[in-house]
């Protein structure tokens, strides 16, 4: 089977997987105890916090675990808000968990400011900066698009934002981009910085929070006071050893130009048989979003499972859901959603894997359309 | 909470029977028993009721939502037991009724050889909860408590202040056989249910077209039936794939004919499911003009290729009465999973909404192959596992 989903998963690495067997087998004890034994784990924590900041561009003490990206992103919204009364700016292309964050906010009375996204993908800059005023509380922009895969310019946008409004603090959901952009978040210049470990051959359950030094925020999760009283409950040590060990194997494989051209000789077949390829600019070469005309992503993909390939239409998360917010709000179509296949490649995908399966992909659809149906 | 606490059943319909009435009260016994077959409690099978006894307070809740799964019983009550001396029965209803507010006793003696009759308990009763609790006061008609004592055979008295309601109908398995058209939407299953209510053995058949139609659809349909087992013990699921008949119908016919087809030689395959599997009819969850589908004439032209009967049990209920049922019965989260079901795969942007038999015929005369495509629909069946497993 050829995965081509990893937008949605990975495969956990070997790595990974040994050094979170190591944790449960040997070092399972409650690293918030004072005996020798359990200091060693929390030791264990602590260094595998130190090497992901280092990855990261990041200060040790300013990355928080938490069980995913999604309680991270709800945790900035739900706290990390110091002006209740400001307006809040987001993009069209946030992932649900910002955009439901956001929605719960609304209901509450909260102005939400949506900047749109252009015809590839991106967020609109210069209506971010139309919407950002010395009253908006917080902006929050997705870092790699989990549909498109296209990149947004955080750093530049995070500039100018200071500029406008000094006071305005500045979130970015990385959950496609963390590691994979090889971006410094000191670099990049914001506050809040959510990814989730599952993306780069982790296991599920385990994300971190990134909050820049000095900025107190109000813990999400209230009780034993771990993680500096920022998010309580013992912490998953198993799979916080298995987080580093991934971001370490993720680095050594991770060749950031043999993916960005992997992705175009991917995009060029694609347009070569009359596909559209959707957010062709700055992407991340992790990701395409290919629309193939007359072929129904759903039935494309049960096609190509069948011929041995997985691939994602949409994001896994909306799977349940009708239509698609975030291509809809780049102004495509319900019916060329409807043909969106997304491709998601992973840093050890070989070449040869990911071009015969784009063969087999359009394959089905030819099928498809040979039965006129799509 | 005390060991004294019972759990009295009480059963709807079944009074109603004559000489066959142990047949239908053999089945609801079994059917209790099935159902609390995992729990440690005793059951009595008294005449006219049944009581659940010797469990351990924590589990109270649990058997009383088992008990509300079972057709054939009308309520329950949550009752404390004691013997037949008066002394005792005070005590108890003294320890069970509020120091104030209005209240009225409601005795009901089974055992005629109590030397009290069923006024006298009242009376008695209703005085000394007057003499003990000064606060209370008597009122007849619309009092604030009502304690309910009732006097059974073998020295049981049981006294209770509330009935809830169960599913009632007719016993599961009294009934036949019924095969249940499966779609995984809203309706389907309801439809299953309200059959079920009135004794049925539910099979269910569900129709995909794979790979029109994702995994996840046919998982829905599994889903849902694990729901509806919680009602139907022992329902048996089968699936079967429409893929290579909508495909040939697509070549072949008029685009808006498609639905008509498709739910043509869905009837002609579940009648031959139902017969093959012992079920006596097809029941559906059609409403009257719901969908294009569902009006006269299109129930007419589906309806003329089966023989057996079909029960539509929603036919006359409007969309929210029919999820107002599967909110209760809890199939409606799993129902609103909006994935694709076969019906809205090669949808016409216009489909037939009264199509006529000669018509449609015309249509079928063009498929050459048509008892070849369901020969092999129902050669290639698959009987999907009901039982989850860890």
């Amino acid at each position: 089977m050829i995965y081509l989903d990893n937008a949605a998963t990975t495969r956990v690495f070997d790595s990974a997987v040994i050094a979170a067997e190591k944790a449960m087998r040997d070092e399972f004890y409650n690293p918030n105890t004072t005996y020798k034994s359990g200091v060693k784990v929390r030791d264990s924590i602590e260094n595998s916090r130190k090497y992901i900041a280092e990855k990261i561009g990041a200060y040790s003490d300013e990355l928080v675990f938490t069980s995913c990206a999604t309680e991270s992103n709800n945790w900035v919204f739900n706290c990390g808000i110091k002006n209740k009364k400001g307006n809040i700016v987001i993009s069209a292309g946030e992932h649900s968990s910002v955009y439901e964050s956001a929605m719960q906010l609304k209901s509450r009375g909260c102005d939400i400011r949506i900047a749109p996204l252009d015809k590839n993908g991106g967020i609109d800059e210069t209506r971010i900066y139309d919407l950002v005023d010395d009253n908006t509380a917080l902006l929050s922009v997705i870092h790699v698009s989990n549909e498109t895969g296209v990149i947004n310019p955080i750093k530049r946008i995070a500039e100018n934002i200071r500029k406008l409004s000094p006071k305005t603090l500045i979130h970015s959901d990385g959950v496609q981009g963390f590691i994979k952009t090889g971006d410094s978040l000191h670099n990049l210049g914001i506050d809040y910085y959510s990814a989730s470990a599952h993306k780069i051959g982790a296991p599920k359950g385990i994300g971190l929070l990134y909050i820049k030094r000095g900025l107190g925020i109000a813990p999400y999760i209230c009780g034993g006071g771990q993680e500096r009283g920022l998010r309580s409950g013992t912490q998953n040590t198993p799979y916080i050893a298995a987080f580093a060990a991934a971001v370490e194997q993720f680095d050594k494989l991770a060749d950031g130009n043999r993916m960005h051209n992997l992705r175009n000789d991917i995009c060029d077949y694609f347009v070569s048989n009359g596909c559209k390829i959707i957010g062709d600019t700055n992407n991340s070469g992790y990701i395409i979003c290919v629309c193939i005309p007359n072929a129904k992503a759903e039935i494309v993909q049960n096609l190509a499972h069948d011929s041995g390939v997985i691939v994602g239409k949409g994001a896994a998360c909306s799977g349940s859901k009708r239509g698609n917010r975030v291509l809809s709000a780049i102004g495509l179509s319900d019916k060329e959603i409807e043909c969106c296949v997304r491709i998601s490649l992973f840093a050890d995908t070989e070449r040869d894997d990911a071009m015969n399966a784009v063969k087999i992909i359009l394959d089905s659809a030819n099928k498809i359309r040979s039965n006129h149906v799509g | 909470m005390s060991d004294n606490n019972v759990i009295l059943i009480r059963f709807g319909e079944l009074y109603l029977k004559g000489k066959n009435k142990n047949y239908f009260e053999n089945m609801l016994k079994d059917n209790i028993r099935k159902k609390l077959k995992d729990i440690d409690c005793k059951l009595y099978f008294g005449r006219g009721r049944y009581v659940v006894k010797e469990y351990s307070a924590e589990l109270e809740t649990v058997i009383i939502e088992k008990l509300q799964q079972v057709f054939g019983i009308h309520s329950v009550s949550v009752a404390r037991r004691c013997g037949y001396d008066f002394g005792e029965i005070t005590a108890l209803a003294v320890e069970m009724s509020p120091n104030n507010g209005t209240f009225r006793v409601s005795a009901h003696r089974s055992y005629k050889k109590y030397p009290m009759d069923s006024m006298q308990i009242n009376r008695a009763l209703g005085e000394k909860l007057l003499e003990l609790k000064p606060k209370l006061s008597v009122d007849l008609h619309a009092p604030d408590y009502i304690l309910h004592v009732d006097v059974r055979e073998d020295g049981d008295v049981y006294l209770y202040d509330s009935t809830l309601r169960c599913a009632g109908g007719m016993p599961y398995g009294t009934s036949s056989n019924g095969l249940l058209l499966l779609s995984g939407g809203i309706d389907s299953p309801v439809a299953g249910y309200m059959l079920a209510k009135r004794g049925m053995s539910i099979t269910a058949l569900h129709f995909h077209s794979y790979p029109y139609t994702s995994e996840a659809a046919k998982d829905k349909a599994i889903q849902l039936a694990r729901i509806l087992e919680n009602y139907c013990p022992n329902i048996r699921l089968m699936c079967v794939s429409l893929t290579e008949i909508q495909e040939t119908i697509h070549k072949k016919c008029k685009p808006n004919y498609m639905i008509t087809l498709v739910r043509r030689f869905m009837m002609r395959i579940a009648e031959r499911v139902a017969r093959n599997n012992g079920c006596g009819c097809i029941i559906n969850g059609e409403s009257l003009g719901q969908v294009a589908s569902q009006t006269l004439e299109s129930i007419t032209v589906t309806n003329a290729v089966v023989s057996m009967p079909v029960f539509r049990p929603l036919i006359g209920m409007d969309k929210d009465e029919i999820i107002t049922i599967a909110e209760k019965i809890g199939t409606f989260k799993t129902s609103i999973e909006p994935y694709e079901d076969c019906c809205t795969v090669f949808l016409p942007e216009f489909p037939l909404i009264k199509p006529t038999l000669e018509k449609v015929e015309e249509q079928e005369s063009f498929i050459k192959n048509y008892a070849d495509l369901i020969d092999k629909a129902i050669e290639n069946i698959e009987t999907v596992s009901i039982s989850q497993t860890v």
